[in-house]
């Protein structure tokens, strides 16, 4: 284990780091004539990126014990139709994760 | 410019936007805490590391290294691994972070996943309202902290474990994606990067899935996409 101090130190590195990952289209592409793939970036990431992180949250629950995996997979589904119902997305975000509590009691005891 | 009312309503509408990252923030920053704690290092650690690392992924593998003992170019390294993904957040923040040279600067350091997705979704009316931007990324970030430090605290005395609420940051997601098919109205970018996911998991495993899965979706999507769309003919109201 690291001591305190070089724990300290790595987790400077480790803002360092996140900070540069965060700034680096900033520091680079700022002020300039966006060529075609940023165009395409600036329309199409926020779709890859929520798929993605939603899915991921799908692909990291343990499969093979599909039952625990059942709460997340129902109340995900509420979720989309919760949302395509009402547009609310406080309705379907707590709405789903109500869900999903009620079932976490009842799947995974 | 600093009118009682105006502000008022940024506020209120940057809370209500920032709601479920307050249920996820709260849980996840408490497991962080927990764990900071249960590892062997002080509560004010966990929140310094809140503060000014300000990742959650990033923060619970670091704890797991340093625990381990690693290298500090192995936790350089996986740091930057797993945080690149950032870097294509901020290339779609240029133009709508552009217009508030004051307040960039927290904006880019607390441009985690979550508040990517708030700011990303925002209305026109809200991306143009700095007050807004900067009070959902800090409101976030507030939430972040006091889960560790709630969390920190509550490891010194007891073992503890919470679970459930983090399904909220799962369902934030959801909800966001439906916006984009919504906004987006084509089916494809969401199977190519639902697969995408899928993939990268199989490839790399849980650490990696979000950067790789992005990046396969990305080059996927750009290679395929219709002759007629390159070049900025989109014709999304952005």
């Amino acid at each position: 284990m690291l001591s305190l101090a070089e724990a300290l130190a790595a987790s400077g590195v480790m803002a360092a780091i996140i900070l540069f990952c965060r700034a680096l289209p900033f520091l680079f592409l700022a002020g300039r004539k966006p060529p075609a793939f940023l165009s395409f970036v600036e329309v199409y990431m926020p779709a890859i990126a929520m798929t993605v992180l939603a899915t991921a949250a799908y692909t990291s629950l343990d499969w093979s014990a599909p039952r625990g995996a059942l709460p997340s997979i129902l109340a995900g589904a509420a979720v989309v139709l919760l949302h395509l119902w009402k547009r609310n997305a406080l309705v379907s975000i707590l709405g789903g994760t109500a869900l999903y509590f009620l079932l976490g009691a009842i799947f995974i005891a | 410019m600093r009118n009682n009312n105006r502000g008022g309503e940024s506020l209120s509408r940057a809370f209500a936007a920032s709601v479920p990252v307050l249920l996820g923030y709260v849980t996840i920053g408490f497991g962080f805490g927990l764990l900071a704690v249960n590892t062997g290092y002080p509560a004010w650690f966990a929140v310094l590391m809140s503060i000014f690392v300000y990742a959650g992924a990033a923060q619970y593998i670091g704890i797991g290294l340093f625990a381990a003992g690693a290298t500090l170019p192995e936790i350089a390294l996986i740091t930057l691994i797993v945080n690149l993904r950032h870097a294509a957040y901020g290339l779609s923040m240029i133009a709508p972070f552009g217009v508030h040279p004051r307040a960039r600067p927290y904006l880019v350091f607390a441009l985690t996943d979550e508040t990517y997705a708030l700011l990303s979704s925002a209305t026109p009316g809200e991306r143009a309202d700095g007050r807004f931007l900067v009070l959902v990324s800090a409101l976030n970030q507030s939430y972040w902290v006091a889960g560790t430090a709630l969390g920190a605290l509550a490891g010194a005395l007891i073992p503890f474990r919470v679970r459930g609420l983090d399904f909220a940051l799962t369902a934030m997601f959801i909800v966001l994606a439906v916006e984009q098919v919504l906004r987006l109205k084509k089916a494809l970018p969401f199977v190519v990067a639902g697969l995408s996911a899928v993939a990268a998991k199989a490839l790399v495993g849980d650490r990696g899935t979000v950067l790789v899965g992005m990046l396969i979706a990305a080059a996927a999507l750009f290679a395929f996409q219709p002759r007629g769309a390159k070049g900025g003919s989109h014709a999304e109201p952005r």
